[in-house]
């Protein structure tokens, strides 16, 4: 929040409120006269609309409608400056800065001359192909200084990582020195935004509240999400591996931030920064919200706001992530962010698959699954044993071709007498659920090798659990170790090198009739580990 | 409107009649409802004039504030205060008229209304 009076504070808080406005558009001096009734306006934000982000760069946009005679086709490219002053209770008006602003669109209308304008963030939008190393505030100055804007921040000692060197190679994807900043601004836990006097600054997210609004400052019509917004874990591209990896808090119970292939994260100390980075975007909690204020002037984004009463909660915190300010209207803030509880629901292994969903190079290129047995299995005659359980995903929805070869080895003889062939049943079991199909052969005593085959349909993002079991009658199968060869593969299947951290456990209990009156309490059992 | 002081329009004095004329002032302002059910304004302007005229006069009157009606640019109003005179940028709107019912033979009475508002 801008710095004001006490002065103005009760001012903009009184049943009636009275502006000014004063201004130049290059030489040019104009007034609340010389504008457009409800054509001034200036839009900004600091994240999307449905998240709290770090690392933004958005530009903020003036818009207005001067009804004064300024000279044909000089307008474009000039220097806006804005005041809006408050009439005070002693009848003087507190003005203050409402940014610098250059015009990149120039209309002449009926209504008048129609200006759009962009602040000095869009000044940053040159092109950027260099090798730079250095600290995060030295990457940032260098931006700004190339660009010929000033830095308003004096040092980065407050933002995560500052005290790190980090380098830049020119293949890493930075077009712009907007795009060097957005990173730069990522890895220091921020947002950045052109401030009121023009000068870039990186501003962190926090939990201190600047400025009370009760129910009778706030436009009727406002809307509080029933539920707050914060982020428990992050995920980042790693460039050279083409893979994903994931950071979690402890109590990973929030949302998860992707940092995507962030070129500043990628070499050195890399687990140190991303764990930093982690550490700034879990330190806030907010409640998302919209709400329309009377047009106060002096809100920033990344203002946090408390709203007690009525529909608002004294014990939370809201924080503008965007706003639009209307000269003599109003200004429209809001909030955004997701509902941890709707989407992690998910365990932490769902989220580190996720991110394995996202390897860039597994898209539209044939990958499998293979499963090979790593012990003997014997299926007793009567018996039922898994012998194949693969886990899988997909990026995008498609089909892929199971197929397995099984050696197995087929005792159909007691003590030397073979009394008939053995019967092999295979189950197929997706997701625990029975699939309709049971392939089956009759062996004779010996070896045998079968074959199996089955189309899978995936589903994008979902983790398949696929279950061959096999059951004998007639006859024991012994199938040794190594003995199943099997395989997933398909185009847009994720792969995995690693363990995907599942481990399937099984009793075998010998059957037994259960009391009738057993059915009449819960079942219950217990399970240990070591 | 004062007899010894009538109001001139473009620097000419208006024919005086008893009452024609009725001043009102608007604030022009924002209102919006609290989420609390307060209003909350945001003035924009306060005091702004309007003068709404009604005259029954001859057609050589009428014809003149018609002309006043039908340049269509603004006109400077000055109305006096009661001691000195107070100048305002003002546009005519809203012109009404009505021949007087009887008077035809007398090449018209006319009755006819019009408003200056502030610009």
């Amino acid at each position: 929040m801008y710095s004001i009076s006490n002065n103005f504070k009760t001012a903009i808080k009184s049943p009636i409120i009275k502006y000014k406005l004063r201004g130049t558009i290059g030489s040019v001096a104009f007034d609340e006269d010389d504008v457009l009734k409800n054509s001034l306006s200036i839009t900004n934000q600091c994240s999307g609309n449905d998240d709290v982000a770090i690392g933004s760069v958005y530009v903020g946009e003036l818009n207005m409608t001067l009804l004064m005679d300024i000279n044909k086709y000089t307008v474009f490219g000039q220097e806006i400056s804005l005041e809006v002053g408050v009439k005070l209770a002693n009848s003087t008006y507190e003005y203050i800065p409402m940014g610098i602003f250059t015009v990149v669109e120039a209309d002449r209308t009926g209504s008048g001359l129609v200006i759009k304008a962009y602040d000095n963030m869009s000044k940053l939008d040159k092109s950027f192909s260099e090798q730079i190393t250095g600290t995060l505030y030295e990457m940032a100055d260098f931006a700004c200084t190339s660009c010929g804007v000033e830095l308003a921040n004096a040092n980065f000692n407050t933002f995560v990582n500052h005290s790190h060197n980090f380098s830049l190679y020119p293949d890493s994807d930075i077009e712009t020195f907007r795009d060097l900043l957005y990173w730069v601004a990522q890895t220091s836990g921020c947002y950045v935004t052109a401030n009121r006097l023009g000068k870039i600054e990186f501003r962190d997210y926090n939990m201190t509240v600047v400025d009370t609004l009760n129910p009778s400052h706030r436009f009727k019509g406002g809307k509080f999400a029933d539920y707050e917004t914060w982020y428990t874990g992050i995920s980042v591209v790693n460039m050279d591996e083409q893979t994903t990896s994931y950071y979690g808090l402890p109590q990973d119970d929030g949302l998860t931030y992707n940092l995507g292939s962030n070129p500043l994260l990628q070499y050195g100390n890399k687990q140190v920064y991303r764990e930093n980075v982690l550490s700034a975007i879990s330190s806030f909690v907010y409640v998302p919200f919209n709400v329309t204020l009377v047009g106060n002037p002096a809100y920033d984004l990344g203002d946090v706001l408390s709203f007690p009463d009525g529909l608002g909660d004294s014990s939370k915190k809201f924080c503008i992530t965007n706003y639009t300010w209307i000269y003599n209207s109003s200004v429209a803030i809001s909030g955004g962010g997701k509902n941890p509880k709707v989407l992690s629901v998910r365990s932490k292994t769902d989220k580190e698959i996720t991110a394995l969903a996202k390897n860039k190079s597994e898209k539209d290129v044939i990958q499998y699954y293979s499963f090979t047995n790593a012990a003997e299995i014997t299926v007793g005659d009567g018996n039922t044993e898994t012998i194949i359980d693969f886990r899988y995903t997909a990026v995008k929805r498609t089909v892929a071709v199971f197929l397995a070869e099984i050696l197995c080895d087929v005792e159909t003889t007691v003590d030397g007498i073979n009394y008939n062939d053995g019967v092999g049943r295979f189950y197929y079991y997706l997701n625990s659920l029975y699939i309709d199909r049971e392939p089956k052969e009759t062996w004779q005593d010996g070896e045998h090798i079968k074959h199996i085959l089955y189309y899978l349909v995936i589903e994008p993002g979902v983790l398949n659990h696929l279950e061959i079991k096999l059951k004998m009658t007639g006859g024991s199968a012994t199938i040794p170790l190594g003995g199943i060869k099997a395989c997933v593969y398909g185009q847009n299947l994720v792969a995995s090198d690693t363990w995907n951290g599942f481990m399937d456990l099984s009793d075998n209990a010998i059957p037994f009739i259960l009391p009738n009156y057993i059915f009449k309490n819960n079942l219950s059992d217990d399970v240990e580990t070591e | 409107m004062i007899k010894d002081y009538p109001i001139k329009i473009n620097n000419t004095s208006i024919p005086w009649a008893d009452n024609p004329c009725t001043e009102s002032r608007e604030t022009i302002e924002n209102v919006n409802v609290s989420e609390a059910g307060t209003d909350i304004c945001q003035v924009e302007r306060l005091g702004k004039l309007t003068l709404s005229f009604n005259y029954q006069l001859p057609k050589n009157y009428k014809d003149t504030f018609y002309g006043y009606y039908s340049g269509g640019s603004t006109l400077t109003v000055e109305i006096h205060n009661g001691s000195t005179y107070d100048s305002y940028t003002m546009r005519m709107r809203n012109w009404k008229c009505q021949l007087v019912p009887g008077a035809e033979q007398t090449n018209g009475v006319y009755k006819f209304s019009f408003d200056l508002i502030e610009i």
